[in-house]
């Protein structure tokens, strides 16, 4: 797409899109949103970009490297599974030994920085972009 | 003939489904039998079990955790099945050419 | 009158029925593989909507409490079939771009995705 008027707004625009993913994903324990549509956001900053400035340049951002790292993506999903059953493990004999109690008018100290949301939001982005890009390098 | 009966099939169809549609219970009636005692442990022990305010994603992370984690599965599944029909001779089409 | 409101109170299970016999007459009357695709999609949104209304209720705020614990008053959404409509949407995301990858290899082996153009050809 040749248009100096798109690819000026779509070069501004880009990273407060970014920016808002990062946010919602940070703050998916506390507020409206979540991981799902945060990695939604990130996935669709980067076909946005691909759309625009072609497949050559979002390819240097994105390295397309799946087809070649297929054990290592596996792996790292396996990684992912125990981290998800080790934190989400028996959460009621966690609740007897009084790991989580809190009084009525206690502030909640509500967790940023949580693995499982980081990778679930990295799981949605991921398939977002590289499902667009296998379909798109088909054109070529 | 065969024009209208297609049609017709669908319509019965549509009515079947509106009258079984009218034998369930209204929505939004905090009566109603989904809203079961799961709903409720989960919006009274959120906070307690996981600190987590939002009880979607407490669902979503520990009450339900491998529910997420095969979905993970699901989603390198189509990844992998797309590209290894799109390309999956790639080689071999080349070699052929050759 | 007694008729009318019991429609209204069931609008959602209404819309929902109604999406579902469009999309299962777009899968099976339409010979274009893709608006097969696309009836599949409208199916699945029938479903969503129809179990994200089982979960409702009325005057209920959104399942995401303070940050300060306080005693449950409010009447707060069944938070269950959200999640789950969640885990739903991705699955049928797979299912459609595994569905479009098979219609691109039907493309390049027949020249066509008129189904019945697909069978003439197969027939003979």
């Amino acid at each position: 797409m040749d248009d100096l008027i798109v690819k000026t707004i779509i070069r501004i625009v880009t990273p407060f899109i970014y920016l808002y993913g990062t946010y919602i994903i940070l703050n998916a324990s506390a507020s409206p949103g979540g991981s799902f549509a945060g990695g939604a956001i990130m996935g669709s900053a980067i076909v946005l970009y691909t759309i625009v400035f072609g497949l050559a340049k979002a390819e240097k951002k994105v390295p397309d490297r799946l087809g070649k790292l297929k054990r290592e993506v596996l792996l790292c999903f396996i990684l992912m599974a125990f981290v998800v059953v080790f934190m989400g493990y028996d959460v009621l004999q966690l609740r007897e030994a009084g790991a989580y109690q809190i009084a009525y008018g206690e502030k909640v100290q509500v967790e940023m920085l949580s693995l499982v949301n980081m990778g679930i939001a990295f799981k949605v982005a991921v398939t977002l972009i590289s499902l667009f890009h296998v379909f798109i390098k088909e054109d070529h | 003939m065969k024009k209208f009966f297609i049609p017709l099939v669908f319509l019965g169809l549509l009515g079947i489904m509106f009258i079984s549609v009218m034998e369930l219970p209204a929505i939004g009636d905090p009566e109603n039998p989904s809203q079961n005692e799961v709903a409720d442990y989960y919006i009274e022990n959120a906070i307690d079990d996981t600190k987590t305010p939002n009880t979607v994603t407490a669902v979503l992370k520990y009450y339900r955790g491998i529910d997420t984690l095969l979905e993970a599965g699901v989603l390198f599944t189509s990844i992998v099945a797309v590209i290894s029909v799109l390309r999956g001779n790639e080689k071999k089409r080349s070699i052929k050419e050759e | 009158m007694e008729f009318l409101e019991i429609i209204m109170d069931r609008i959602n299970y209404f819309g929902a029925a109604t999406l579902l016999v469009i999309g299962l007459y777009t899968v099976l009357t339409h010979p274009n593989l893709l608006k097969k695709v696309i009836g599949l999609n409208i199916m699945e949104t029938a479903v969503f909507l129809f179990m994200v209304s089982v979960g409702y209720v009325a005057e209920g705020n959104a399942p995401i409490l303070g940050t300060v614990k306080e005693p449950i008053t409010a009447s707060y959404v069944n938070p269950l079939p959200t999640a789950m409509i969640l885990t739903g949407i991705v699955v049928a995301v797979s299912i459609t771009a595994y569905a479009l990858s098979l219609i691109i290899k039907i493309y390049e082996v027949y020249g066509t995705v008129e189904l019945d153009e697909i069978l003439e050809m197969r027939g003979e």
